[in-house]
């Protein structure tokens, strides 16, 4: 009985430590470009050789990552609404219906998860190229729309296949009409997938570097100009704008933690029996 | 006047015809329960009145109307489902005034009439609640709550008692009738539950493979089952093959194990005159004696207990008749004339030849 507690705590213990490991491992570099971003030297020195935040005025004076930024963020809207709305209709479609080839289908949208993204880059610069297809942007965004479906789509099917349809039912069978009982039900109840497919669908595209930097011409994303930026530079203007994303990014969670937290409970209220 | 008539309907799935060219009228303020085992077309049936299936086949009329091609939300029916499906995001007052709003009602009106039927279903007070905050019992009454108020011209209840544990089942199965009875509502009730059909309704369909066994009261159902299946489906029953010596003008005469059995001509209406023949017989009809019984209008076969299964208000005695047949037989516990039986006993099982049910050849 005591030996056999002891292994327990011997367990436990490791768990912890690797635990303990992993977390170290993801949080402790975020800590060194914050710190980094302060420094007064033009370099990425840690630890910082003196305090300024001099980096961060350069990279609000510098244009090009203004521009990148607006970019990246109209992208990332973009794709985000556009992935929700596809990611929707075909999920409906997927998780209710039986339809010829469903599953190929399926397995389509979801293959840009294990497809290299050096392929899809590289695929969908050259059918561009093809089309003449030569307006940046759109290019993006189509390419961004396809990068974040699988997340979205993998997100909503779930939340609809745990979604009872007795719910729709019983609207319609009290005289609401299909508007009605979509409006009403059935977006209210799945509204915390729609939330996390949103967040995943924005982030995939705002973190894009792979990929989008196959398509990108002289217009670029903030990712491509940041790493161009420290191909020829070495101050910490790099880190200053790492540090105010990673800053935005936290904020982003914990404003939707409360809210998704919250929904969350509605929507496992809805699990089937 | 909200009679329900469903013609020649047919729907399948895939090649399963869950309902097989179906008809079925249901008059003006009844309520009729369809029962079978689960994939009879029991829920297809229902779903089909709803308008949340269209037929192959056939048609739907509510009210004399023929309502094929409407819509649910155009149908002004309520129904209960199986898990409710109460919206769990809204109130029990949201829930309750969800098909009023629908219907655009004026504020003061939804408040009246939700406030009006929470009062009959016991649910005063529970207005504010969310429905993951209620009993199974009140989340039953929400729902039935929710069907209700818009006052549809007909009721359809999915099972809507299976999840309630026994005695509350009990206690709502009689609730529920008062409450129909009241409200005067066409009621269709589907159930797997035999006791509750012939609890609650005035007309049984017993279901099977997408057709229709045998239709009528729960009284001449338990009574005079037309065939096996509802025998068997309805009830415990002992059933014997026997075998036709002759038949004359009156009688049937009928041999089991060497003994011989006369059965009435007019108890049953199949006309059968060789061969062999199934009869039914319920284990309550049958008596128990010590000696043989030698009167006419009594069929007396000896037997030999050997098993004794006591279920509290009752007692079943399975009794041997011969090599490969045994009968079971139920009578009340404690009462005088079997309570001295014990295992092994030679006695002799009868029963007033009326009581037999004759199945078929």
């Amino acid at each position: 009985m005591k030996a056999e507690k002891e292994g327990y705590d011997i367990v436990t213990s490791v768990f912890f430590a690797l635990t303990f490991v992993g977390l170290t491992l993801i949080v402790f570099p975020q800590i060194v470009v914050l710190l980094t971003s302060f420094n007064s030297t033009p370099e990425l020195a840690f630890p910082p050789k003196g305090l300024s935040l001099k980096w961060y005025r350069h990279m609000i004076e510098r244009e090009a990552f203004f521009h990148s930024v607006k970019l990246s963020l109209l992208l990332a809207t973009l794709a985000t609404v556009a992935s929700l709305v596809i990611s929707f209709l075909f999920s409906l479609a997927v998780v209710r219906h039986k339809f010829f080839g469903r599953d190929l289908i399926n397995a389509l949208i979801l293959s840009p998860l294990i497809i290299p993204e050096v392929v899809s880059g590289l695929a969908l610069l050259y059918i561009f190229n093809r089309l003449q297809l030569y307006n940046t942007t759109v290019n993006l965004l189509i390419l961004h729309i396809l990068l974040t479906l699988p997340y979205s789509v993998r997100v909503i099917s779930a939340t609809l296949y745990r979604f009872d349809v007795s719910l729709e039912e019983a609207a319609l069978s009290l005289g609401a009409d299909r508007l009605r009982t979509f409006a009403l039900i059935t977006v209210p109840l799945i509204r915390p997938g729609l939330i996390s497919a949103a967040v995943f669908s924005f982030v995939v595209s705002f973190n894009n570097f792979t990929a989008t930097m196959f398509i990108v011409t002289r217009q670029t994303t903030l990712p491509v100009e940041v790493f161009s930026y420290i191909r020829t530079e070495n101050d910490p203007t790099v880190a200053a704008i790492s540090s105010v994303f990673v800053i935005l990014t936290i904020l982003l969670i914990l404003v939707n933690r409360k809210r998704i937290g919250a929904r969350d409970l509605s929507g496992d209220r809805t699990a089937r029996k | 006047m909200s009679e329900i008539h469903l013609e020649n309907i047919t729907v399948s799935y895939g090649n399963v015809k869950a309902l097989d060219n179906f008809s079925l009228r249901i008059k003006d303020g009844s309520f009729i329960s369809l029962l079978g085992p689960s994939g009879c077309g029991k829920t297809t049936c229902l779903r089909t009145v709803a308008g949340f299936i269209r037929p192959d086949r056939g048609n739907v009329y509510i009210e004399g109307k023929r309502v094929n091609d409407l819509p649910p939300n155009k149908r002004e029916i309520g129904i209960v489902f199986q898990n409710y499906a109460l919206f769990p995001h809204k109130t029990v007052f949201q829930n309750v005034a969800f098909g009023l709003r629908m219907k655009k009602a004026e504020k003061s009106e939804i408040r009246d009439r939700v406030d009006e039927i929470l009062k009959m279903l016991y649910l005063s007070g529970f207005e504010d609640r969310y429905p993951i905050q209620l009993s199974g019992g009140q989340q039953q009454r929400v729902a039935l709550a929710r069907a209700l108020v818009t006052r549809p011209s007909v009721l359809l209840l999915d099972e809507p008692l299976g999840a309630l544990d026994k005695k509350l089942r009990e206690e709502m199965q009689i609730e529920l009738r008062k409450l129909q009875e009241s409200l005067g509502i066409t009621t269709l009730f589907v159930t797997h539950d035999q006791e509750e059909a012939l609890t609650m309704a005035d007309t049984i369909v017993i279901m099977n493979e997408g057709k229709t066994e045998q239709l009528g009261t729960p009284g001449e159902i338990y009574d005079h089952p037309e065939n096996k299946f509802v025998a068997e489906f309805i009830g415990l029953s002992n059933f014997l093959l026997l075998h036709i010596t002759d038949v004359d003008s009156e009688e049937m005469i009928c041999t089991l194990e060497r003994h011989i059995l006369r059965i009435p001509k007019d108890v049953h209406r199949e006309n059968i005159s060789r061969g062999c023949v199934e009869v039914a017989i319920r284990p309550e009809k049958i008596a128990m004696a010590k000696d043989v019984k030698d009167e006419p209008e009594i069929h007396c076969i000896p037997g030999i207990i050997e098993r004794i299964v006591y279920k509290g208000s009752f007692t079943l005695y399975y009794v041997r008749i011969g090599e490969k047949q045994s009968i079971v037989v139920q009578r009340i516990s404690g009462e005088a004339e079997s309570q001295d039986y014990v295992l092994n006993d030679k006695i002799h099982v009868h029963w007033d030849k009326r009581d037999i049910l004759v199945l078929g050849p």
